[in-house]
């Protein structure tokens, strides 16, 4: 574990070249390197079929990555955390981009809009005997959700909400397939979610009313 | 989209508040709300508006959770050594994350 204080790190860090600096930056590039291969310990899964040495590469080009991105975003350290903790937040989230970038490789806007006509017609499979009332029920708040999506949401939107709510994808996947990054799907979702929130409590509805509709 | 996701969905809607913080304030926050939580404070209740974007944004989430595998190892021993991580590649089971008691 690091033995330096926030203060000793950022000192090390900016002073002019030399061993103190040297050794800082070997410390940190080595810390960075243990937490992401953590970090893909954890994913491991998504690993599968990897050598060793495809690991290690994988480890070491995102420390290399995160590194620089420190490097250039050290005046940015508030100190409301611990430096480390800081820094790996820039190895992790480089390491799971790069696993959702390899995984999911070949997703498309036309394939996120193929899944919208049947978003919601897995919940009226009959799983279980279901009174004919309650099937009514759960149709006709269905139907409502799916005017709000066709009438209130625009097509990126939809979209969005196909590729992660139906489809289960990353919000960085959808989000690369709509040529935006994940900050901007993440608001376009935030107002779609405002949008429907709002038409269903226009109707009196609260969530307990459609849970009781849905819930075993 | 099957039942589990529909509900989780439908609270997600529920939750929904005017003002979120996105991705990239999340992302400057985190930090701090890992270690809250590594040092046994609750982080919710320190960073509320943290804690509502992560039941928000499964990627984000996903990433608080790796951090704070990551941070909990460092403040209860260290991280493993590169090479000890990678040999644990070859065997069944993951890296554990730190399981002793969170201080009250």
């Amino acid at each position: 574990m690091s033995s330096r204080s926030n203060a000793e790190w950022l000192q090390a860090l900016t002073e002019r070249p030399g061993e103190a600096q040297g050794e800082a930056l070997q410390d940190l590039s080595d810390f960075l390197q243990r937490a992401t291969l953590v970090y893909l310990s954890l994913h491991r899964s998504e690993l599968t079929g990897w050598s060793r040495d495809d690991i290690r590469t994988l480890a070491e080009d995102v420390t290399q990555e995160a590194l620089l991105e420190i490097r250039d975003s050290l005046e940015s350290f508030r100190g409301d955390s611990k430096f480390t903790t800081w820094a790996y937040r820039f190895a992790i989230n480089r390491a799971a981009s790069e696993l959702r970038r390899r995984h999911y490789r070949n997703v498309s806007l036309d394939q996120l809009q193929e899944d919208e006509p049947v978003v919601f017609q897995a919940l009226l499979l009959e799983r279980e005997a279901v009174e004919p009332e309650r099937m009514m029920e759960r149709r006709n708040y269905l139907n409502l959700l799916r005017d709000i999506i066709e009438t209130d949401l625009n097509e990126r939107q939809r979209a969005a909400i196909t590729g992660v709510h139906v489809q289960g994808l990353p919000v960085d996947t959808v989000a690369a397939a709509l040529s935006m990054n994940r900050n901007a799907l993440y608001k376009l979702l935030h107002d779609a979610r405002k949008r429907i929130k709002a038409r269903l409590q226009a109707q009196h509805l609260t969530e307990g009313d459609i849970l009781a509709a849905f819930e075993d | 989209m099957d039942p589990t996701n529909f509900l989780h969905w439908l609270d997600q809607i529920y939750s929904t508040t005017t003002t979120e913080i996105d991705c990239d304030q999340l992302q400057l926050l985190l930090p701090a709300y890992v270690d809250f939580n590594v040092a046994g404070d609750d982080p919710g209740d320190r960073l509320p508006q943290v804690k509502a974007h992560l039941a928000q944004c499964p990627d984000c989430a996903e990433e608080y959770e790796g951090l704070r595998a990551v941070a909990e190892l460092e403040a209860h021993g260290g991280l493993p050594q590169v090479e000890e991580t990678l040999a644990q590649f070859e065997t069944e089971e993951p890296v554990p994350e730190h399981t002793d008691p969170v201080p009250a």
